[in-house]
């Protein structure tokens, strides 16, 4: 009696194991340098500076809360002319908009775009096993139009 | 022979003795100048004492339950011809008439006979009076001690995951698809110990640890609207575990436990977490002892320790708990009862896994490299519960009881840097605490009246809150007025018709009010056959946590003090039966066809303008289906099988889409099966289908999370019996089925319980 009953449950399961690990999907990597121009605003309101690129075009600020969607690097170095950034392992494909973020409020959600990646119209790809490589300007005190 | 069973159960209800009130079964009835005392013993066909069977004098509120040695007294009853009806779970029910003399003392024993299918149980969550289960007219589920203590199951969860149309995802109860998801805030299912309500008083959830599971006499889970009775939160359904009454004589168990979760199968996610690829044990202990010390005084009381080393990254646990129940009858027809427990939990809450390729360790919603994962966090949790309950028997026809409830909530977080609890300050401190009144009244035979009247108040300061007034400190104070009438008019039909009046304070400014009707029907056209429709409306206040919660440390939620009651009103159409297929064996067959509306849902929502997820009556839904539960007992009783399947088609009438976090289909299939000698058997198999839809907020920040499979768990046992002692091997999940409770959540891996009890 056990052992019909156990295969009659065995087929109502199927043969499969349910949820497995998503394939890894092919990645490279982003090299970049950001180029400051004009006065870097006080320190107290630069909390985090991170180069962000997004897989989509945000619509408004909240569509920066899609962090599936989205890369960041490091922190970006506070009060210098120029810095550098390397981002590893991301996941290969488009990204239509991508710059310099300033986060400057205790907010977490408060962060701004302060430049901008706008060679071919700003669009670029990663693909597997190369590195990408960027530049960006930024300028505090014009920062670019957003939502774009 | 089976025919005389079937017709003694399919009775019409107005023939059949009903017991009046659980509550009062240990009760006897106030003394009179001529009474006398009826005692006895109710044993097996074997001879063995049969303990915790229900002895009841038909159509009166006396009655009692046999103690260990299986032995009864009803004392003080009037004299006179007297009809004892004699009713336990698996057992044919038995009646007897007797005659009784001023000053005499009969010994009336019983010998029942043993019937598989459960169909003469006594439930009270129905009507808040007893009654035998094929009576209740509305959908409702029992689970007895013997269901619980072979899947060793520890904690209500563990056991609402066996019952038809119930789907637990996680921490949170679903029953029939009316609860989506929402991290155990705002349940829309009551929890009920011995009849009071036991929601923590922060969030509404419920409190799965702090309940005494080895003293458990049933669950009975309501299927459906019940707030015509129960108020707020009954707004899908009721569960109500009732415990246990004490025994005549002394009455010991132990049970011990261990077991370990299966490394898991992938070497992705055996990479992202070293300990993934051990083997990570958890156990525990229980202790329980009852006992009368005199004709007025019993006791009992259930330890527990648990440890769990988590089968996810930052999902630890251990608990101890505590759990004491006092019963004094000063003199024959009153009764004082006190239940009081106490939990001490350390666990890391896992929020949300880090993607499909790192199941198994936390999300992390910030920016910043390095710091602590916010997809879980950690507590250290206090609950404390006070349940004082009094019933006195005025007549033959009146008893009322008088009821308290305190629940007590401290929740610290753990501090990241020293590992241990912070200030209260930085946590939350609730209560809840209340009282009720309730009368019942058999007004003529047949006729029942129950009415009375309720009052909570919760007062609970937390970290997360702001209040309206700005501070930290939540309050809803909510007061309800109830009535009920049952009636049987002739033989075959009975009509139950209810009405409450619930006010809740929202602030100093505004209370909000609901009425909430019910109308039930039960038409018995013959033998074999109860047919019932119902309809009732239900609706749930938003919890202090919904309302007043406003943090950005996990998720950035924002307060919404706007919010409005949820509502639901349910019709509901359905049949049981029973098909003899042997002299103890038969088909019994519950159907039931659902429909319910609901308005004004409560849904976590990110709400632009604020930037954060808000709690918001988003929601119109409809939730409509089918559900067919079948029990079958064939082989002379050496094989028992439990099928439950549940269709739903549940909408989202605002989004025109399918609702959230519902499956379609559900599915449960359970056998038990005596093999050689003392070896038994069993597994039980569970299927949801995949939601259609996941709230699409949720998936912006959390990777994967829409990233969902069927449910399909098998868990199998092996038992041995022998005397009070008590063997078993349980293999959980023995598929090795990788699935998830709830959305970035994997449910637990293969896992393996050596389960030791001794029962005295």
């Amino acid at each position: 009696m056990r052992v019909p009953l156990y295969l009659l449950a065995a087929v109502l399961s199927g043969c499969d194991h349910g949820l497995a690990p998503p394939e890894t999907p092919p990645a490279g990597a982003i090299r970049g340098v950001v180029t400051y121009t004009g006065t870097w605003p006080p320190r107290s309101e630069v909390r985090d500076l991170r180069f962000v690129a997004l897989r989509f075009i945000p619509r408004d600020t909240t569509d920066l809360l899609q962090l599936n969607r989205m890369v960041f690097s490091e922190t970006l170095a506070y009060g210098v002319p120029a810095d550098t950034f390397f981002i590893d392992n991301v996941e290969a494909g488009t990204f239509p908009f991508s710059g310099v973020a300033q986060r400057f409020g205790t907010d977490p959600l408060a962060w701004r775009p302060v430049g901008l990646y706008r060679e071919n119209g700003g669009l670029f790809q990663v693909r597997p096993g190369e590195v990408t490589e960027l530049s960006l300007t930024v300028d505090f005190a014009n920062p670019p139009p957003f939502p774009p | 022979m089976f025919q005389v069973f079937i017709r003694t159960f399919f009775d019409p209800p107005s023939r059949r003795s009903v017991p009046a009130l659980w509550l009062c079964l240990c009760l006897a009835a106030p003394a009179a100048a001529q009474t006398g005392t009826i005692r006895g013993t109710v044993q097996d066909a074997d001879a063995q004492p049969l303990p915790g069977v229900h002895v009841v004098v038909a159509g009166t509120p006396r009655g009692t339950a046999t103690d260990a040695a299986g032995r009864y007294r009803l004392e003080g009853l009037p004299a006179g011809e007297h009809l004892l009806a004699v009713s336990a779970v698996g057992f044919r029910r038995a009646e007897r008439t007797v005659r009784l003399a001023p000053g005499d003392t009969l010994t009336v024993n019983f010998v029942l006979e043993e019937v598989v299918l459960q169909s003469g149980e006594v439930v009270v969550t129905a009507s808040r009076r007893a009654q035998l289960s094929n009576t209740a007219p509305v959908s409702l589920s029992v689970m007895t001690p013997r269901e619980l203590e072979t899947r060793n199951v520890v904690a209500l969860d563990e056991a609402l995951r066996y019952v038809p149309g119930v789907q637990v995802q996680e921490n949170q109860v679903n029953v029939r698809g009316a609860s989506g998801f929402a991290y155990n805030t705002g349940s829309r299912v009551l929890l009920l110990l011995d009849g009071a309500t036991l929601l923590t008083p922060d969030s509404d959830g419920l409190p799965l640890d702090a309940l005494p599971m080895a003293q458990v006499e049933q669950i009975e889970v309501l299927k459906g609207p019940g707030s015509a009775l129960y108020g707020s939160g009954a707004l899908g359904g009721v569960v109500h575990v009732i415990t246990k009454p004490f025994p005549e004589t002394p009455s010991s168990s132990v049970r011990l436990f261990g077991g370990v979760y299966e490394p898991v199968r992938y070497a992705l996610w055996r990479e992202k977490w070293d300990d993934a690829g051990r083997a990570r044990p958890f156990g525990g202990a229980t202790l329980t002892h009852a006992r009368r010390l005199n004709d007025r005084l019993g006791f009992w009381f259930n330890l527990a320790y648990r440890a769990d080393t988590g089968y996810l990254n930052f999902s630890r646990l251990w608990l101890v708990q505590g759990y004491a129940k006092v019963g004094y009858r000063p003199r024959p027809g009153l009764r004082l009862d006190v239940l009081a427990g106490l939990l001490a939990r350390e666990r890391d809450n896992f929020l949300f896994w880090n993607g499909g390729r790192d199941a198994l360790n936390p999300g992390n919603l910030s920016f910043t490299p390095g710091t602590s994962p916010t997809g879980t966090n950690d507590a250290f949790n206090n609950q404390f519960s006070l349940l004082p309950a009094f019933t006195h028997v005025v007549s033959e026809q009146v008893f009322y009881t008088l009821k308290a409830r305190l629940f007590a909530v401290v929740i610290r977080p753990i501090d990241d840097v020293t590992g241990k609890p912070r200030s209260v300050a930085d946590g939350t401190l609730g209560f809840r605490y209340g009282g009720e009144t309730q009368v019942n009244w058999q007004v003529r035979p047949g006729h029942h009246l129950t009415t009375g009247a309720s009052f909570d108040a919760n007062l609970t300061r937390s970290s997360f809150y702001v209040t309206t007034d700005g501070d930290e400190l939540g309050g809803q104070p909510e007061a309800a007025l109830f009535a009920q009438w049952e009636a049987t008019p002739g033989n075959h039909l009975q009509a139950v018709a209810g009405l409450r009046f619930d006010a809740y304070r929202i602030d100093a400014a505004e209370t909000v009010t609901r009425l909430s009707p019910k109308l039930n029907l039960a038409y018995t056209p013959g033998p074999s056959l109860t047919l019932r429709a119902a309809f009732g409306q239900g609706f749930r206040v938003p919890s202090l946590a919904e309302r007043f919660t406003d943090n950005r440390d996990f998720v950035p939620i924002a307060r919404n003090p706007e919010l409005r009651p949820e509502e639901s009103t349910s019709v509901e159409a359905g049949l049981r039966t029973l098909l003899p297929l042997s002299r103890t064996g038969g088909i019994r067959l519950d159907l039931a066809l659902f429909w319910n509306d609901l308005a004004n849902l409560i849904e976590p929502k990110f709400v632009p303008e604020r930037r954060a997820f808000q709690f918001v009556n988003l929601t119109r839904a409809r939730i409509r289906g089918l559900e067919a539960a079948l029990d079958l007992d064939l082989a002379d009783e050496r094989v028992r099988t439990r099928l439950g399947y549940t269709f739903l088609d549940a909408n989202d009438r605002t989004a025109g889409a399918p609702l959230p976090f519902r499956p379609r289909h559900l599915l449960l299939a359970s056998l038990d099966a005596r093999l050689i000698g003392p070896l038994e058997a069993g597994f039980d198999y569970r299927f949801a289908s995949r939601p259609e839809r996941v709230e699409s907020d949720f998936a912006r920040f959390v990777p994967d999370a829409d990233l969902l499979v069927d449910t399909r768990v098998l868990d199998l046992r092996l038992a041995v019996r022998h005397g009070g002692l008590h063997l078993a091997f349980l293999v959980k999940n023995a598929l090795e089925y990788y699935y998830l409770e709830r959305p970035a959540y994997l449910a637990a891996p293969r896992n393996y319980t050596l389960r030791l009890q001794w029962t005295h």
